[in-house]
């Protein structure tokens, strides 16, 4: 699940419910090898690449919440910078690295978060109605895109880094998983609709959209698919 | 396993959910008898048909009901009566939350749970827990009464 792009090397993270221990993993394209990141008693899940391709931002679960840490690729350092004791996930860097956007529930509600990297002053940036997760951080810096729930219903949205200038460009069903294009133009995400009795009417699919909140258009793939991430451009 | 990692060309996707593996044992739940039913005693078959393997939560919280304290009581006392069966809780969500929060969600669900059998004297030891998020659910369909089915943490003999 959750597959990532390394920014700079041929490399994803991914979680993976491999022997029934649901863990983040790397995988490297190039060699094909891969293998678990991080030493975790609880749950380790939504991993993303930092800037520079050197460390992971995590989380993992703990009693009644989860944490968000940091992991260093080349050494194996893993450090904490999270424990509310709420769910705190999704985390994100922003593209200069100094700052890790992210989803929590300390105060009650899933909302979105703004902290340094090094995880001190976190403060909520989401106030409208409902509540909000799965936070990408754009490559140009200057929008944050989320998604967010209100009366049982998704929509996919994007707002300042600071939280304002909130604007929904897509709703439905289930719309989720937002990730930019490298220029920050164009954003894709998963649909979803709703199931009948026996799964009836199901369909998972991805799709884009620009950050207009015009020209949204499904991408085609051979069956149901979600979990999008757009690739690093390439060298 | 649901999930296949597929080829990124561009866009790396994973395989949306099926839910071929929903609707074993649903429905029994707290309401279950304690007649003998002809399943082997301290079996997976046991614990479904004479205890009730789930309890069933509020939207978005992990409160136990005075419902799912009564289940977690029986299989308190039936895990007492076969102290060799250990057991894993799934906490599993309804699909009004995003993938990643839901994976948490699940895992508050099956920890209450947990902690619930423990304080009543279940060792810890004996009990493993997972999160399958919203992509586990046990009944179809997108209403109120299946979000209802799909909040729950489910016991299962390992």
């Amino acid at each position: 699940m959750t597959p990532r792009f390394n920014p700079v090397r041929d490399q994803i993270a991914f979680m993976s419910y491999a022997n029934n221990r649901p863990r983040v993993y790397t995988f490297d394209l190039g060699s094909g090898s891969q293998r678990m990141l991080g030493e975790f008693n609880g749950i380790s899940f939504a991993p993303r690449f930092s800037p520079n391709g050197g460390q992971v931002v995590l989380s993992a679960t703990r009693g009644g919440g989860s944490d968000i840490f940091v992991i260093d690729l080349g050494s194996g350092a893993k450090r904490q910078i999270t424990s509310s004791g709420a769910i705190d996930t999704s985390p994100c860097f922003s593209p200069d690295g100094s700052q890790i956007v992210f989803n929590s529930d300390r105060g009650g509600s899933p909302q979105l978060y703004m902290m340094s990297a090094s995880g001190g002053g976190a403060r909520r940036i989401s106030f409208g109605n409902g509540s909000y997760g799965s936070p990408v951080w754009s490559p140009r810096g200057d929008l944050i895109a989320f998604t967010r729930l209100a009366g049982g219903r998704f929509s996919l949205g994007v707002m300042g880094p600071d939280g304002t200038g909130e604007r929904i460009l897509t709703e439905g069903f289930t719309v989720e998983s937002p990730t930019f294009c490298p220029n920050g133009r164009v954003i894709a995400f998963c649909r979803q609709s709703a199931s009948g009795a026996g799964g009836a009417g199901f369909s998972s699919g991805i799709g884009t959209i620009d950050i207009t909140g015009f020209h949204e258009r499904p991408i085609r793939t051979e069956t149901g698919a979600s979990d999008p991430a757009w690739s690093p451009l390439q060298g | 396993m649901n999930f296949k990692l597929l080829g990124a060309l561009g866009l790396a996707v994973v395989l949306a959910a099926c839910s071929d593996e929903s609707n074993k044992g649903a429905s029994t739940g707290a309401g279950a008898t304690a007649q003998e039913t002809g399943a082997a005693p301290g079996s997976e078959a046991d614990l479904v048909a004479n205890v009730g393997d789930r309890v069933f939560y509020d939207l978005a919280r992990n409160t136990l009901s005075s419902d799912a304290q009564a289940t977690l009581d029986k299989q308190a006392a039936w895990l007492a009566r076969y102290p060799q069966v250990s057991v894993q809780i799934a906490g599993n969500c309804d699909d009004r939350g995003t993938e990643e929060y839901n994976i948490a969600l699940g895992q508050r669900r099956a920890n209450a749970a947990r902690d619930y059998l423990v304080a009543k004297g279940v060792a810890p030891s004996r009990i493993s827990t997972i999160s399958f998020g919203k992509d586990r659910p046990t009944a179809d369909g997108d209403d109120e009464q299946a979000w209802a089915q799909n909040r729950n943490a489910i016991t299962s003999v390992k």
